[in-house]
């Protein structure tokens, strides 16, 4: 940056820092005695910062549990691209989206693979059934809704993964959730509660991909609660459904 | 204006090996990706979406692009950039789909057409977020407590057992350093213009570590 963009800079980070320091001691910065900030786009720029500096996406921090359905997700991914092709046919790919990237060693592979666009397409899908039927399955639970939702019913699968417990819901009869609520699954054992994630439902034809941190083992009961936008990060008391896992 | 030690925001944040690995999609280096990014991308999700289950779906879905859009990424190139573009359209792109008609039937058939101001500040969003990354951890409490609290000095003090003076000193010294750490807006504003000063940036404003924090 040249001389100017220094001076600019300096000018800049001054006006910035008294515009700090007049929020901070709640002084209107036309009374600081100090010339006002010349250009009205900063200007701009300044009050958004301020704003964004009280704002709770800017404090609030990633929501525990994220990274691990990341890279679970990721690594799900990436085992299922290493998987040899097939050309069985598969049922609807509903998680075609999620599936139309692979790694550089599945591209390479692919490239090795005639270019007809029937033959890749044929590839896809035979991959996409062979993820499918070899995919473990872990241990299923049934899950029953409660008074709250009469009809919802559950098959729950718990599976270790490097990363913790996959826990996949297959939910029928459970409402979608209404705009501005959503629906919290959590595990409970005799030290305590622990959230495996949020969905809101309002789709069907997959199954719920939730993570768990800690062995369901020691952590039986299952749950699935209401929640409303807002709430404490915490169980509701709406319980809609529930499973024990245990054999 | 005295000269001062400008602040460093042209140094890779995550070795150049990181970079090459995740480029290879290499499922480790994209944990270190996300150790690193998850709180801007968070913070953009948030302004985007406004929901705390919609922003988690957007952060998921951003680095899970990312991973699959990683052969993409130059690793010459500064990967906070690249990444903020995904996450802004993730974002709109997941407020979308949420607004589309549903299962429960709760909105009409309609065009869904997003907020401007939410993707526009989402570019703010990000550098102040990258920003406090640059302060130790005792100016940016205080900053926290100042601004997201909304405490005066004198609360501050009696929250954190200092006197007031001191809480004073350490503010303004917290604050002159976030605003030199946000100086590259004004070059980013001023290089999309007037009529467009919140652009994306070109590049992602703060490089620091721990190594680099000074102690209050």
């Amino acid at each position: 940056m040249n001389t100017d963009g220094h001076r600019g800079d300096d000018r800049f980070v001054d006006q910035l820092t008294r515009r700090l320091d007049a929020r901070a001691e709640r002084v209107d910065p036309a009374e600081t005695g100090h010339p006002p900030d010349e250009d009205a786009a900063l200007a701009d720029v300044f009050d958004e910062v301020v704003h964004e500096l009280g704002e709770e996406a800017t404090w609030s921090g990633v929501p525990f549990g994220l990274r691990d359905a990341v890279l679970g997700c990721v690594r799900t991914e990436a085992d299922a691209a290493d998987t040899p092709p097939v050309t069985e046919p598969a049922d609807p790919p509903s998680l075609a989206e999620a599936r139309n990237r692979r790694s550089p060693r599945a591209r390479r592979w692919l490239l090795a693979v005639p270019a007809a666009a029937a033959v890749a397409l044929v590839f896809t899908v035979g991959v996409l059934a062979v993820e499918r039927a070899l995919e473990p399955r872990g241990e299923s639970y049934s899950a029953a809704g409660t008074g709250l939702a009469p009809a919802a019913t559950a098959t729950v699968s718990v599976l270790p993964a490097p990363s913790g417990f996959k826990v996949s819901v297959d939910a029928e009869g459970l409402p979608a959730a209404a705009p501005g609520s959503y629906y919290a699954a959590w595990l409970q054992g005799p030290t305590g509660t622990v959230p495996l994630g949020s969905f809101h439902g309002r789709k069907t034809g997959a199954a719920i991909a939730l993570w768990s941190g800690v062995d369901p083992a020691a952590y039986p009961d299952f749950l699935v609660t209401l929640q409303a936008e807002g709430d404490a990060p915490m169980p509701s008391g709406q319980v809609v459904m529930t499973a024990t896992l245990r054999r | 204006v005295a000269s001062r030690e400008r602040p460093r925001t042209d140094r890779p944040v995550l070795a150049r090996g990181v970079l090459l690995r995740f480029r290879d999609g290499d499922v480790d280096a994209l944990g270190a990706v996300f150790d690193r990014y998850s709180s801007a991308v968070w913070a953009v999700a948030l302004r985007v979406t406004h929901a705390d289950p919609l922003a988690q779906e957007a952060v998921q879905e951003t680095f899970v692009r990312a991973w699959r859009a990683a052969g993409s990424y130059d690793p010459d190139r500064d990967l906070g950039s690249w990444l903020l573009g995904i996450a802004r359209y993730t974002a709109l792109d997941v407020l979308r789909r949420e607004l589309r008609p549903t299962r429960g039937g709760h909105e009409a058939e309609q065009d869904v057409v997003v907020e401007p101001p939410g993707i526009e500040r989402a570019w703010v969003s990000w550098a102040v977020q990258e920003a406090l990354r640059g302060l130790n951890d005792s100016e940016r409490e205080i900053v926290r407590l100042s601004f997201y609290e909304d405490l005066t000095h004198v609360q501050i003090s009696e929250r954190l057992g200092l006197p007031v003076g001191t809480v004073k000193s350490r503010s303004h010294r917290a604050h002159r350093r976030l605003a030199e750490l946000l100086a590259h807006v004004r070059d980013d504003t001023e290089e999309s213009g007037p009529e467009n000063q919140r652009a994306p940036g070109r590049r992602t404003p703060i490089m620091t570590d721990a190594g680099e924090r000074g102690e209050a």
